[in-house]
């Protein structure tokens, strides 16, 4: 068998009018396009987009004769160039299938099938979406962020790496204001690293790991299937739906990953929804642990977030110029993730997360560095003192909102601080953290915003979604204020 | 989103290998973006990808999603394997070296494909790797049960010049199904060999190995 | 399996759940057609729908594609009659091969 000839026997010719001008096509092209002349030629007739501007650019005529020549084609066939081409090679395939297929015996059901089937039924599906979600927030809002993070925060950072940090750093430093760039409360290494290696390793490689195991489960479609209507909705489809889960992991791997919706219009809202009503894991973890024992502020908190997420992509959806996306998936069967396959992802998404995000944070820690030294920090604090005023809360409050865009969980658990110090009631804390979690995402999301959506996009977000953040808290400062003595 | 652990930089200089990489190749290549369409992707200059020793065949697995390339994958090669990023892309390719009765070749498996009019960005991914890196070997991976519709693909990949062997995987899922498929009688249809393979336990894969060690070599020229 | 009872053609996003049918003409143009090709949802091509709620679910061998109210309003189909919906009793006679 594996001496026979790999030339190529099979007749792979289309009925006419078609194959005249494939033909016809394929002769003009002078090749150099990767591709065999036939395959290009078919290309250009089926109008490929990508291929049109490669071959436009060096033989621009051809081009001109293809389109011709498929507009002459589509009017005597009577549809479109593709659907021909589609048709008769489906055609040729089913031939083939026929004349080596034989039908035995009757299906049966796995437990694979039935599983797959559930997940995509109107409400036993959502009943599943509820169970999956569960497992996150056990798996990665409990383990990861809990247990994990608070033994490598406390056992690994604060009682053993920064303390000989901070001591090794005085001692070899003699500038304090140098010394501040490496240690102590903002440092390279005691903020930066930490915050790397302490928060954001556990939380997203436990939240990657989650997710590839519901990527190669094959789960992901169905998730995305249940969920069209809403999405469309908010100007998006079922396929956003991946992005928005990964945001509630991390927000800046999800802005990436808009790259892969369809439209710009589409990318452009969800990178705006991720931005505005999204809260990270990190984020959440404290503002959960903040809210605890208020449970109608944690109520209160997730309903103004959410409502006001979805108002904001329900006007986005009307506002944003441009067709809505239109949805469609292949439905894998439902499959148990092979371990070695998981891992490999996971492995993989780490890394690129270690490669691509790492730097930003420690950007950021070098910028806090810069901000307090030449005293802009304060000039911005004082500068938003008058905004929170206006929201019914503390100055002291400043600080946690800037420093909030540069570690985006540092903001809430400065609240976390300002609450166990007494300076906050608790509508103020609830205003704060509804405030808090519709503000700026961190840096290293502004940064990837403006990489991935450019800077005017990147910069308009940024205005609507602080000023959606802050009317939001001075609404809802006002609301409580006048619903008064019930609280 | 360049991807700085890229080991393809490293290996690109210095090797000279005129018959995997034709002059219009490479043209295409420089022209820009090749096959990559959308304005979701950055395209940098994609880089050639190299694992396996210079001049080692190149070896792609492709397919729609959730054929089992990526078990076949594991089958084929040894244990290292690098994921990255496709130049430009969030879209992630495996590459790994195998050896086929001695000869070491590299291996890619390809993000899911279903035809050469992409619609997904993992499909423009996988058409402009087709392009820029013009694999020597194509082994087209099929759902052995639902042939009918994926035959569609190996015409596709025939027309566009590459060697090409067609994998029927999943051939116990077929049986299960009720379903047998005559793998010689297709083989003679097609032209081209047809090796039947349950890549979940690694039936067939000798017999694949025996395949990718003769198939393809010589016959890239002449097929285009 | 075609009975040729009715040769009423309606859309895809009409078909009632668990009922075959025949793609007889796809509408779609540009874009939309680029999406229904590359799920197979062409002239010629035999399916059943699996659900209609809450999007349409098509069965197509063994290959199964969900798609939006918008593209299946695009697709017209020939209605063939129930077909054995996957999982609600279909033919099971021969169960050797899971003992293997």
């Amino acid at each position: 068998m594996g001496a026979r000839s790999l030339s190529l026997p099979f007749e792979l010719r289309y009925t006419q009018p078609l194959e005249e001008a494939v033909e016809e096509v394929a002769q003009a092209l002078d090749g150099g396009y990767g591709l065999a002349p036939r395959s290009i030629a078919l290309l250009l007739l089926q109008g490929d987009e990508a291929t049109v501007q490669r071959v436009g650019a060096r033989q621009p005529e051809v081009v001109r004769r293809s389109r011709e020549l498929a507009q002459a084609l589509e009017a005597e066939l009577g549809q479109p160039v593709a659907l021909a081409v589609a048709a008769e090679r489906y055609r040729w395939s089913q031939r083939v299938a026929a004349a080596v297929v034989q039908e035995r015996a009757a299906r049966d059901d796995t437990l694979g099938e039935r599983l797959g089937r559930w997940a995509m039924h109107p409400w036993v599906g959502l009943l599943m979406v509820a169970g999956v979600l569960y497992a996150l927030y056990q798996f990665v809002g409990l383990f990861a962020a809990g247990t994990v993070v608070d033994w490598l925060e406390e056992t690994l950072f604060e009682n053993w790496l920064t303390p000989r940090v901070n001591a090794a750093v005085a001692e070899l430093i003699p500038w304090p204001w140098l010394q501040e760039l490496f240690a102590f409360d903002y440092g390279l290494i005691t903020l930066g690293l930490r915050y790397a290696v302490a928060i954001v390793l556990p939380i997203v490689g436990a939240f990657f790991l989650f997710f590839s195991i519901l990527e190669d489960s094959g789960y992901l479609p169905r998730l995305a299937l249940l969920l069209d209507r809403l999405c469309k909705r908010l100007g998006l489809s079922g396929r956003a739906v991946i992005p928005m889960v990964l945001g509630v992991g991390c927000g800046t791997m999800a802005t990436v990953v808009t790259r892969t919706l369809e439209t710009r219009r589409e990318r452009v809202i969800a990178t705006f929804l991720l931005a505005l009503g999204i809260p990270c894991s990190a984020q959440l973890g404290v503002t959960m642990a903040l809210l605890a024992q208020l449970p109608w502020g944690l109520v209160l908190w997730g309903g103004v977030v959410a409502l006001v997420f979805l108002t904001a992509g329900f006007l986005a959806a009307r506002l944003m110029p441009g067709e809505p996306p239109l949805f469609f998936s292949h439905i894998p069967p439902m499959r148990w993730p092979r371990g070695k396959n998981v891992l490999v992802k996971t492995a993989a998404r780490m890394q690129w997360y270690f490669l691509e995000v790492l730097p930003i944070f420690l950007l950021a820690s070098v910028l806090i560095w810069l901000g307090r030294l030449t005293g802009l920090f304060e000039l911005l604090t004082g500068a938003l003192e008058p905004v929170l005023a206006a929201m019914g809360l503390p100055a002291e409050a400043a600080v946690i909102f800037l420093y909030g865009f540069f570690r985006r969980d540092y903001g809430a658990a400065g609240l976390y601080d300002l609450a166990d110090a007494g300076l906050l009631a608790p509508a103020q804390l609830v205003v704060a953290a509804v405030t808090l979690t519709l503000f700026l995402p961190c840096i290293a999301q502004f940064g990837v915003m403006w990489k991935e959506r450019g800077p005017r996009v990147a910069l308009t977000i940024t205005g609507v979604v602080l000023l959606v953040a802050f009317g939001t808290g001075w609404s809802l400062h006002h609301a409580i204020t006048w619903v008064g003595g019930v609280f | 989103m360049r991807n700085r652990n890229d080991s393809r930089l490293r290996e690109e200089a210095g090797r000279p290998r005129p018959w995997a990489r034709p002059r219009w190749a490479r043209r295409g290549r420089r022209a820009g973006g090749g096959a990559c369409g959308g304005t979701s992707c950055g395209c940098p200059g994609a880089v050639g990808a190299r694992q396996a020793p210079a001049g080692a065949r190149r070896v792609a697995l492709v397919g729609s999603p959730n054929v089992g390339k990526s078990a076949l994958f594991n089958h084929l090669t040894g244990a290292y394997a690098t994921v990255s990023n496709y130049p430009g892309t969030t879209v992630e390719v495996t590459r790994g070296e195998g050896v086929v009765e001695g000869e070491t070749v590299e291996v890619i498996d390809t993000p899911g494909f279903y035809s050469f009019l992409p619609v997904t960005e993992e499909e423009r991914v996988t058409r402009r790797l087709l392009v820029e890196e013009r694999p020597d070997l194509i082994l087209h991976v099929v759902e052995a049960a639902a042939l009918d519709r994926m035959l569609p693909l190996t015409f596709q990949l025939l027309e566009a010049g590459f060697p090409v062997i067609l994998v029927l995987n999943m051939m116990d899922e077929c049986e299960r199904l009720g379903l047998s498929v005559d793998v010689d009688a297709l083989s003679a249809r097609l032209g081209i060999p047809v090796v039947a393979t349950v890549a979940a336990t690694g039936q067939g894969v000798d017999q694949l190995k025996q395949e990718v060690a003769h198939g393809g070599r010589s016959l890239l020229e002449s097929a285009i | 399996m075609v009975d040729g009872r009715q040769k009423t053609r309606i859309t895809l996003s009409r078909l009632a759940e668990g009922e075959r049918a025949q793609v007889v003409q796809v509408t779609a143009r540009e874009g939309a057609l680029a999406k229904l090709l590359a799920m197979g949802i062409l002239p010629g091509v035999e399916l059943s729908l699996v659900q209609a709620q809450p999007l349409p679910v098509v069965r197509m061998g063994s290959t199964t594609v969900a798609l939006d109210r918008e593209l299946a309003q695009l697709v017209e189909v020939a209605p063939l009659g129930p077909g054995s919906r996957p999982g609600r009793g279909g033919r099971r006679r021969c169960r050797w091969w899971r003992r293997g």
